[in-house]
């Protein structure tokens, strides 16, 4: 009996204790990540929020710590590639290769464009459960946890695992087909994101013989493709014979990826606070 | 269908509905179906009745994250097909009326919203999908296959498309897509042009592009009432645009402050808006926006926002309103079904379906009080309903006093090799029960009933909180102790357990959090790590427990978030463990120490590594639906593993079996005949279990256990005596070292009686109670002292029972059920049985409890639970009228373990070999047996033809025992054991054939042609015969037009196939070059790859690879399960209901030109042929295409092609090179001989035995059905062979060549044919002894003589054979006679007669040869060369013949005109050196002298 009791009282401190954090500890969570997220997507500079004119243009310059062989100015303007000047020396004959965007052309960083519209997805949910709003239920703040998470996870995500593709997917691409002069036939040429990183990859290759005795096998899908990748493009099989990566910090990627990582655990922590009760009142709404 | 094997699950669902947290609504375009998608992955389908009542009917599981969108996907009225997509990027296409999952595919991208649409090439209509979600673009998808066609992207600003709608304009018959990224940039594609070619995949540009400034955008929506305005909601605003220009018509704000979530046009002049929360307003459009008034657009440009339209109606919410833990979601629909109707149908988180029936709006003009809402059901009320309640797994074992709810179970694993279940519930304790036996009890009505503390199980007691994990790690590896049971509990704490004693053996206290999981680690781990278990804990911790040394080796925490998969890398020792965030720990298992962290590209190249290293230990813990996909996945790869298990088990117990030897060595088949699987629809829901019954695996275990019987009952009574009494003793159960240790072990634990030290004071008690309640009851006691072992019933007469009591369909006919509940031992079923439905690749539909009841009759439902069991309604009989797709399930499961259970002894579910108890006395034998026969009430010659009788070796043993008298016991044994079969077959003739007369054609779903065409020849003999015989019934059932239907539906399908069969005579290397070439396509290659992970020998294997000629190739698995299926289909229809060039002689089945169908006919009479060529050219191709990895040589779907060829020969002759055929025949079965020495039960055959044994089959029946045709083949063959053998270059490979190695098999099909055509054998007598002399070895017929080599041609008058210089006569058709040297394998040929010889005979002393012939009544005599120099000297010259003498006879008058007395019309009978008998057949006798 003396154990019933302990217990009742035990559990009329913890209902106390549980309507608190539905009533005031959430909403404060709430805020806190709101503040975060809304700070993170100030630095995806929105061109279409305001009509205020093009997004500012920034430029980067790439360059490995390693050899020199391929530099790089690429500029961004807000998820786009507006410009980009490459140089390349080619390791053979040291022969000095340049080419650049067509003047009319724009790139999308297709991932940059998918985190932005993630944080504003959870930015979205989160407004929509303002200070006036009542959770009633843990389980209510669970979902809405969830539904968040997702869209922080998902734009974490597109960030730093950039897609994998295949060396026929990035010889089709349109990126290839995006400079003045063309890009002469044994290069392919690569963009992305990688965490906070802007990375530029060039692909050298050289033509397989259909006589030759070397097994073919079509390489798989990769972010960076190593020397000696094979693929099928046309009637021609090519082998990769050189590969140069130049990369370069975005601090505004950097940033936001910070502000994602600190949601996320402000996010899974409310999560654990309110999974402590759930051992107290099993298959209950609690 | 998982794999290919034959799985029905049966499911017991609980009280508590399945949590349905619903995120997508859909209801069909026949208004008959609305589909919900949830949270969890599941779609539920409801039926709603005209009278808007709701009923849930079945839930639909294989997503494994949450439904983003719905959609129809298919615009045809009479098939229902739905998509759906989740938040993980799957896409599924469902067939609403059986819950098939049809096709699914998986795309890196999530989709957020699908529309149908139907483009139209000239009259073919195509279905596409056109997509949108997390990507910069609108993909348009196939509606059939799910690959992506093209898409349409914008130049301008790309960027997501947040909702999107199809506008129909018949004013310019442009279809346009208009679209709004999240934006607020209206996008519009036209889409009209694009079918111009199909083939075209570039991508299609927007044509305008319009900023609109909405913000938020929910829906747009155009107005099909009016076709000239747009309505687009926004969550803080809704406006209405024009559809011709777009420029702002009107706009409303939100109601008091609220949140949009989507509207609809009502009708041409209203809207209806709703919002985050549920309500639902209507408004009424001011004139501006109205085509129909004068002011239209007289408002565009200038500030509208003033100008707010009128709320007109409030939809009222329900005044109970559950907790709502998330915003529910609501869709408007309008259609027509009996009459007009618009629905708003809203759904949410409690698994609540809501309607408002607003069609009638427009009368109600007071809007103050509201529309009352017109329907409303939850998931769960439909559960409480039901009477009785929806039964859970073990409820009879989990009575609370104080409450009317069961202990919920909420976690529970199943030991297959013991038939036990073990459940977790939610006071701590744990439950272990025989499975089957428990879920009798919860479907079946029987004595069981009245019994308590039935069935027999044990309890554990450890845990002080819900039991959340259990892990028997034996049943994974077998290095662990089999005694130990693992279970984690929501109070931190793992125990191990001792299931034998029940006794705690350690308590694991070492997490801060309620355990999750329990794993095993692979195989190849340290010694160390082996013996432990992995545990996971809510408190983001794993942790390795070692069962050996009872302590904790490594605790990894610390991490941030919750563990979503552990991975392992055993050579490096390392435990890989993988956060819901994306970051990966990597852990040493030796030290403990945290190796590494990582996230990004890094973390996902490391889970993947591990893949490789251990692709078998891939565990996923996040989601139920994951697991159960992995399970079902691992459950089939478990059955083929088994399958190649039993082919080395069917040698050994034929072995056995004939040797007599001791059973005892007999290795025990593993039962998976049944498998429990625990799945929880969401994390926080009771088990709900289903039970998967493999009817392929009972039916062999069945055989084994039959084959393991003594198998020599049945010669004599004594034996037979012996049998029955060693069957007593649990026969066949208790062999098996293993089992006999594990009894003792289980005997010693139960005297010892142990009691659980942590038993609570109200369990004391109660114990107290049981033990003076045994005290005073002697049933109970004894009842109750039944030892806890499972090893007392017989597991798989026992799953047949259960299973067999829930196909049959009750209550149809009286007598039969009569004779199941008596003789067989059935019982009948409590309630509706749930049944599902399994699809490829895990994907699963379950019926929900009460699926049959009509949604209308609810209400009436209420009234009925006063009588008990209404047994004429619903139950037993309802599932024949659910889908196509169960009915053919049920019917193939039904038949096959039907026919099974009659071909073994006394196979009933009564007797002492299914439990102890006082044994029925056998009933007097004649009455019933009487009554039996008289029973089926119509026994028609196709019932007859179709069902396999009662087993021959049954009839005989019967007759014998009868004969023998002197043993009085034995007789009425044999009876009964009779009676069984008697049963068990008209068991399978009512389900054959009468169930759509008994049922009603409006009650009964007839069973799916193609599905029974696909398992024409199922690897498993009995399921292939119930296949067969269905499908034929089916034929005939649907007559003449049916199958027209059934030809035109398929026809489409059929491959067109290049004519290259490959004749002898063409050289191999052209026909390689041919085929090679359309097989190198890579995608499709790997997509064949993982298909045969799962489909070992599935029907599709190798049909695309031989399609070069397809209007468009598709590596869509359905479409090529579909060219099989249509071969295969049309084989059949072909082969049995074809015209046929020329009535054969043997079989006469009547065929009336008027039910030829179209496409099979004649081809001289004008008639279409054409599907005749092509389905011939289709089996042929699939007969002689030399083996690939892509079609075996050994396949389904060659087999296939084999048994149709030979059943439907007469038909597919014209159109087919007989020759290759043949010889593509014979190849097959050269090696038969061997491989089919030893198979005599219904076992499963070895790919290659099956197909010789389909080949052999098939060459009987050709040879039967066309004697000539086979015959001058074969002799054509054996002339072109011999002509090659004669040139010397190419004598190393004859030996190899088919016909050499085929010799066997060409005698025994002439032997046939001699046996049951002896006419068309003399009719080319000379050509088939061209072939026996090819066939016989020179060397054995001289040594033994023909008589003895070849019994059967000796038969015949026109054959002589003289021994000593080795010479046959043989008289032909035509006159002449053919000599034979046996030594020269030299042939000459005289001209002696003007008609048919009737008889050739040797003079004793080889000197002369009579031959007679009874047309021109001549007898003459003929001088043989045979001087003593002749047998020398005649090596190289051929016999000088010539005739000696002739006589004219008077000619003998045939008894009768048949032919078979022609052939017996007057033999020659030498008598002595000199003088011959002509012997007439009506003993008349004339005698000659030479």
């Amino acid at each position: 009996a003396t154990v019933m009791a302990a217990t009742a009282a035990e559990r009329a401190v913890l209902e106390e204790e549980f309507r608190w954090l539905l009533h005031d500890e959430v909403h404060a969570v709430l805020k806190q990540l709101q503040d975060i997220l809304k700070e993170a997507s100030l630095r995806f500079t929105l061109p279409g929020s305001g009509t205020e004119g093009p997004a500012k243009q920034e430029n980067f310059i790439l360059g490995s710590c390693g050899t020199d062989q391929v530099k790089g100015v690429l500029t961004l303007q807000g998820d786009a590639l507006s410009q980009a000047d490459v140089n390349l020396k080619m390791p053979r004959n040291n022969q000095l290769l340049h080419f650049a965007f067509r003047e009319d052309k724009q790139w999308k960083l297709q991932q940059i464009q998918d985190a932005r519209n993630h944080v504003s997805q959870a930015i979205y949910l989160l407004t929509s459960r303002d200070q006036s709003y009542q959770f009633k239920t843990g389980a209510e703040v669970l979902k809405l946890m969830d539904a968040v998470m997702l869209q922080l996870t998902r734009a974490r995500n597109r960030l730093t695992t950039p897609a994998t593709l295949t060396l026929p997917e990035i010889a089709a691409s349109g990126l290839t087909r995006m400079f003045a002069p063309a890009l002469p036939s044994d290069l392919l040429v690569n963009v992305y994101i990688n965490l906070n990183k802007l990375c530029l990859t060039v692909y050298q290759l050289h033509a397989l013989q259909p006589n030759s005795t070397k097994n073919f096998r079509p390489a798989g899908g990769a972010v960076l493709h190593s020397p000696g990748a094979m693929f099928e493009w046309g009637s021609q099989r090519l082998e990769v014979s050189h590969v140069h990566k130049v990369e370069c910090v975005i601090p505004w990627l950097n940033d936001a990826l910070v502000y994602f990582t600190v949601s996320l655990q402000l996010c899974q922590q409310l999560k654990d606070k309110i999974s402590v009760f759930s051992s107290y009142w099993s298959y209950r709404p609690f | 269908m998982a794999g290919n094997s034959l799985v029905l699950p049966i499911v017991l669902w609980g009280r508590k509905a399945p949590t349905h947290c619903i995120s997508a609504v859909l209801l069909t375009d026949d208004g008959a179906t609305i589909v919900t998608g949830c949270h969890d992955g599941q779609i539920c389908l409801w039926d709603l009745s005209v009278e808007l009542q709701i009923n849930p009917r079945a839930l639909l599981f294989g997503h494994t994250a949450s439904i983003t969108c719905l959609s129809k996907a298919c615009a045809s009225s009479d098939k229902q097909y739905i998509v759906s997509a989740s938040e993980s990027g799957e896409m599924c296409l469902w067939d609403v009326s059986d819950g098939r999952c049809i096709e699914f595919t998986k795309l890196a991208c999530t989709h957020t919203g699908i529309q149908f649409y139907q483009f139209s090439v000239g009259n073919q209509r195509e279905g596409r999908l056109l997509c949108h979600g997390h990507y910069p673009e609108i993909l348009v998808v196939d509606a059939t296959s799910l690959e992506v066609l093209y898409s349409l992207v914008s130049k301008i600003s790309p960027d997501w498309i947040s909702s999107m709608s199809i506008i129909r304009s018949h004013r310019t018959q442009e279809d346009t897509v208009v679209a709004l990224s999240v934006t607020g940039i209206l996008k519009v594609w036209i889409v009209t042009s694009e079918i111009s070619d199909m083939q075209d995949t570039e991508p299609i540009f927007e044509e305008e592009s319009k900023p609109i400034y909405c913000q938020n955008c929910q829906s747009i929506s155009f107005c099909a009432f009016t076709q000239r305005s747009l309505l687009v909601v926004c969550s803080k605003y809704w406006r209405v645009f024009d559809a011709g220009d777009y420029s702002l018509l009107c706009s409303g704000p939100s109601e008091n402050g609220q949140t949009w979530t989507g509207g609809d046009f009502v009708s041409s002049d209203k809207v209806i808006i709703w919002t985050e929360n549920g309500q639902s307003y209507i408004y009424k459009l001011p004139a501006s926006c109205l085509p129909a008034s004068d002011s239209f657009r007289s408002d565009v440009g200038k500030a509208v926002e003033n100008l707010i339209p009128p709320v007109q109606h409030i939809l009222l919410d329900r005044k109970d309103k559950e907790l709502l833990i998330c915003p529910p979601v609501t869709r408007f629909f309008y259609g027509c079904r009996e009459y007009f109707h618009k629905l708003l149908i809203q759904g949410d988180s409690s698994g609540r379906l809501n309607i408002w029936n607003i069609s009638d709006t427009a009368d109600k003009q007071g809007s103050e009080e509201g529309l009352a809402m017109t329907t409303s059901i939850s998931l769960q009320e439909a559960f409480d309903k039901l009477n009785p309640c929806p039964a859970g797994i073990i409820d009879q074992l989990s009575v609370i006093p104080n409450s009317n709810e069961p202990l919920k179970v909420t976690a529970s694993v199943y030991i297959p090799a013991h038939g036990r279940l073990v459940c977790g519930r939610e006071d701590g304790s744990i439950v272990i029960v025989p499975a089957t036996q428990t879920a009798i009890v919860q479907l079946l009505q029987g004595e069981h009933m009245l019994r308590r503390g039935w069935p027999p199980h044990r309890t554990l007691r450890g845990h002080r909180n819900k039991v959340t994990c259990l892990l028997y790690p034996h049943q994974v590896s077998a290095r662990y102790d089999q005694r130990y049971l693992i279970s984690g509990g929501v109070d931190f704490s793992v125990i191990i357990w001792d299931i034998f004693s029940g006794e705690m053996k350690h308590i694991f206290c070492v997490h801060g959090g309620e355990i999750t999981q329990l794993l095993v680690p692979p195989e190849n781990c340290s010694a160390r790590v082996q013996h432990c278990i992995c545990s996971v804990a809510s408190d983001h911790s794993v942790g390795l427990l070692s069962l050996r040394e009872k302590k904790c080796i490594m605790l990894a925490s610390r991490h941030l978030f919750p563990i979503q998969v552990i991975k392992w890398r055993p050579s490096d020792d390392y435990l890989v463990v993988g956060c819901s965030d994306g970051s990966v720990y990597v852990w040493q298992m030796d030290t403990g120490a945290l190796d590494r962290c990582v996230m990004g590209i890094t973390a996902v190249e490391i889970l993947n590594a591990c893949d490789e290293a251990v692709p078998a230990a891939v565990d996923s813990l996040s989601h139920p639906a994951v697991n159960l996909k992995q399970a079902m996945t691992r459950r089939s790869l478990a059955a083929l593993k088994n399958m190649a298990h039993h082919k080395l088990q069917t040698l050994a117990t034929n072995l056995l079996a004939s040797e007599a030897s001791d059973k005892g060595n007999l290795p025990k088949y593993s039962h998976n005949s049944l498998m429990v699987q625990a799945i929880k629809t969401n994390l926080t829901d009771p088990d709900i279990h289903v039970l998967f019954f493999d009817v392929e695996a009972l039916i062999i275990q069945l055989l084994t256990e039959e084959a393991s019987r003594p198998n020599t009952a049945l010669i004599s009574p004594e034996n037979l005596q012996k049998a029955s009494g060693s069957s007593d003793k649990g026969g066949s159960f208790l062999t098996g070292k293993r089992a006999a240790v594990l009894f003792q072990q289980v005997k010693e634990t139960i005297k010892e009686n142990i009691k659980e030290h942590l038993l609570d004071d109200e369990e004391e008690d109660e114990e107290i109670m049981r033990q003076r309640r045994e005290e005073s009851d002697p049933e109970y006691r004894s009842s109750k002292s039944k030892p806890l072992t499972l090893l007392e019933y017989n597991l798989t007469m026992d799953t047949a029972k259960l299973f067999m009591s829930c196909l049959h369909a009750w209550g149809l006919n009286e007598v039969l059920d009569e004779v199941c509940l008596d003789r067989l031992g059935m019982l009948k079923p409590h309630c509706t049985v749930s049944f599902g439905l399994l699809s490829r690749g895990g994907h699963m539909s379950l019926m929900l409890p009460g699926y049959n009841q009509p949604a209308c009759k609810l209400s009436h439902g209420k009234t009925e639970v006063g009588r008990k069991l209404p047994a004429s309604e619903g139950v037993g009989k309802g599932t024949y009228g659910v889908s196509r797709a169960v009915t053919t399930q049920h019917l193939l499961s039904i038949i096959s373990l039907a026919n099974t259970l009659m071909s073994m002894t006394n196979a009933t579910f009564i007797g002492d070999h299914m439990k102890k108890g006082p044994t029925r006395p056998p009933r007097p034998s004649t009455p019933d047996l009487s009554k039996a026969r008289g029973s089926p009430p119509t026994s028609s010659n196709i019932v007859q033809g179709q069902i396999k009788q009662v087993a021959a070796p049954v009839v005989s043993a019967r007759s014998d025992a009868d004969h023998s008298g002197s043993d009085p016991p034995s007789a009425p044994a044999l009876h009964t054991c009779f009676l069984v079969n008697e049963g068990w077959s008209q068991l399978a003739a009512m389900h054959c054939v009468m169930l759509p007369d008994l049922l009603g054609l409006d009650k009964f779903r007839p069973p799916l042609l193609e599905m029974l065409a696909r398992r024409w020849q199922d690897r498993c003999l009995e399921v292939r015969e119930a296949a067969q015989a269905l499908l034929l019934a089916e034929l005939r059932r649907i007559e003449q037009a049916g199958r027209k239907e059934a030809i035109d539906a398929w026809a489409p399908y059929l491959p067109q196939y290049i004519d290259h069969v490959i004749s002898p005579g063409v050289t191999s290397e052209a026909a390689q070059t041919i085929t090679t070439a359309p097989d190198a396509s890579g995608p499709e290659a790997k997509v064949q790859e993982e298909e045969h992970d799962l489909v070992d020998d599935d029907i599709t294997t190798g049909c695309l690879s031989s399609v070069p000629q397809m209007k468009k190739i598709s590596t869509s698995y359905e479409e090529r399960r579909k060219q099989a299926t249509a071969i295969v289909l049309l084989g059949v229809i072909g082969a049995e209901f074809g015209a046929e060039i020329e009535p054969p002689k043997l079989l006469t089945r009547p065929r009336s030109s008027s039910q030829i169908p179209e496409g099979f006919g004649l081809t001289s009479g004008g008639s279409n042929y054409s599907l005749a060529r092509h389905t011939c050219k289709a089996l042929t191709f699939l007969l002689l295409q030399p083996p690939s990895p892509k079609l075996p040589p050994h396949s389904t779907i060659r087999r296939t092609a084999i048994d149709l060829i030979g059943r439907g020969f007469t038909v597919w002759e014209p159109y087919m090179d007989v020759s290759a055929v043949l010889m593509g025949l014979l190849e097959l079965c050269a090696d038969a001989e061997k491989q089919l020495a030893n198979i005599t039960m219904g076992l499963p055959l070895s790919p290659a035995a099956d197909s010789a044994r389909s080949a052999r089959h098939a060459l009987s029946l050709i040879a039967t059905a066309r004697p000539p045709a086979f015959i001058t083949t074969i002799a054509k063959e054996v002339h072109r062979h011999t002509a090659l053998a004669a040139n010397t270059q190419s004598q190393q490979n004859m030996h190899t060549t088919t016909l050499a190695r085929a010799k066997g098999e060409i005698l025994r099909v002439i032997e046939i044919l001699i046996e049951k055509m002896p006419t068309d054998v003399v009719d080319l007598l000379v050509e088939v002894m061209d072939i026996i002399m090819y066939c016989l070895e020179g060397s054995l017929v001289k040594k033994k003589g023909l008589q003895e080599c070849f019994p059967a041609i000796c038969r015949f008058y026109m054959v002589s054979y003289y021994e000593r210089n080795h010479r046959i006569a043989v008289g032909a058709r035509h006159g002449s006679v053919a000599l034979y040297d046996i030594r020269t394998g030299k042939c000459q040929t005289i001209h002696g007669h003007k008609g048919p010889i009737t008889a050739v005979a040797f003079a004793p002393d080889g000197r002369y040869l009579a031959t007679y012939s009874n047309t021109d009544s001549h007898i003459s005599f003929w001088q043989m060369n045979t001087s003593l120099l002749g047998s020398i000297g005649m090596l190289n010259s051929a016999p000088q013949l010539r005739c000696i003498k002739t006589y004219q006879v008077p000619p003998v008058q045939p008894a009768s005109p048949g032919s078979h007395n022609a052939l017996k019309l007057a033999r020659l009978i030498w008598t002595s050196n000199r003088n011959v008998i002509l012997m007439a057949h009506d003993g008349k006798e004339h005698r000659f002298m030479v």
